[in-house]
């Protein structure tokens, strides 16, 4: 082998080693980004919260959860299958639905499990009330029929 | 010197490396594109953001949603027709969104209401599939 070529042997490895550095980054940056998906449980626990909100400004005390769903075209089902309502008139809970309970809220940034959650609150009365919802939803695949 | 023959000697030297480079960036296109065309990840998040549109959605509301990627990766996967990509089940409150055959994915709504769809193509600025929701109250 004469000198010249072993420099050029060289000049290959550390260019085949540029080019994987520039290809890991692409890909593990691509996989960091993605890799939980697309989530939208802070914005379906805000929608929720908005939704409940609105309904108790425009209606009487809400004081039962059939209320709640009737009144406010909630889907009861589907809230305990995948979110969470709290309501609590004077620190008093009045309302609990869904799986998990509000101390499960701090983890939804760290786990995909528990929920990601909103809360608020209404003077309505001379009563201040208290409204935490929470979404735990994780979309679900199928084999179509 | 010999300019000729210089440059044919430098071109033998160097094509090794524009292989290399050659190689690298088809690789990294065809990564990337492929991931563009990730039918997994374009359902999930029509699934989920459409769902979301409609827990906002009160009755009455039309709602208009490009959907124009969503309907090329599903034409590129063999979904037979733009009628079986975004479908709502509205006795169990759920949408189901299909970009490739034999898999959908799909996500519940909590606002209790009836949804009627269409999709109308070349609608919009740009002529682009539209999905065309309306809100209509569950009796």
């Amino acid at each position: 082998m004469k000198k010249g070529e072993l420099g050029n042997m060289t000049l290959i490895i550390s260019f085949l080693f540029i080019l994987g550095i520039i290809g890991f980054g692409i890909v593990s940056g691509n996989y960091a980004f993605f890799k939980d998906g697309h989530d939208i449980r802070q914005a379906e626990a805000n929608s929720l919260n908005e939704k409940i909100t609105e309904c108790f400004s425009e209606n009487e005390e809400i004081l039962h959860e059939n209320d709640l769903f009737s009144k406010c075209g909630i889907d009861e089902e589907i809230i305990e299958k995948n979110f969470l309502i709290v309501i609590k008139k004077d620190n008093a809970e009045i309302i609990n639905v869904g799986k998990h309970d509000e101390t499960r809220c701090i983890l939804g940034d760290k786990n995909k499990q528990f929920p990601k959650c909103k809360n608020s609150t209404i003077s309505k009365d001379g009563s201040q009330y208290f409204i935490l919802t929470g979404s735990n939803q994780n979309f679900v695949e199928e084999i179509p029929e | 010197m010999n300019k000729k023959a210089s440059l044919a000697e430098m071109l033998s030297d160097n094509v090794i490396f524009v292989i290399f480079l050659l190689a690298f960036l088809m690789t990294m296109s065809f990564y990337i594109g492929n991931f563009n065309n990730n039918a997994a990840f374009w359902a999930e998040y029509y699934a989920k953001e459409i769902t979301n549109q409609v827990n906002l959605a009160q009755i009455g509301d039309t709602l208009e949603i490009d959907v124009e990627q969503g309907t090329k990766i599903a034409i590129n996967n063999q979904v037979e027709s733009k009628s079986e990509i975004f479908n709502f089940d509205n006795e169990e409150n759920k949408f189901c969104v299909k970009l490739s055959r034999g898999r959908q994915t799909c996500n519940y709504y909590f606002n209790n209401v009836l949804v009627e769809r269409d999709i109308r193509e070349d609608l919009g600025e740009d002529g682009k599939d539209v999905l065309i929701l309306k809100i209509k109250e569950k009796i």
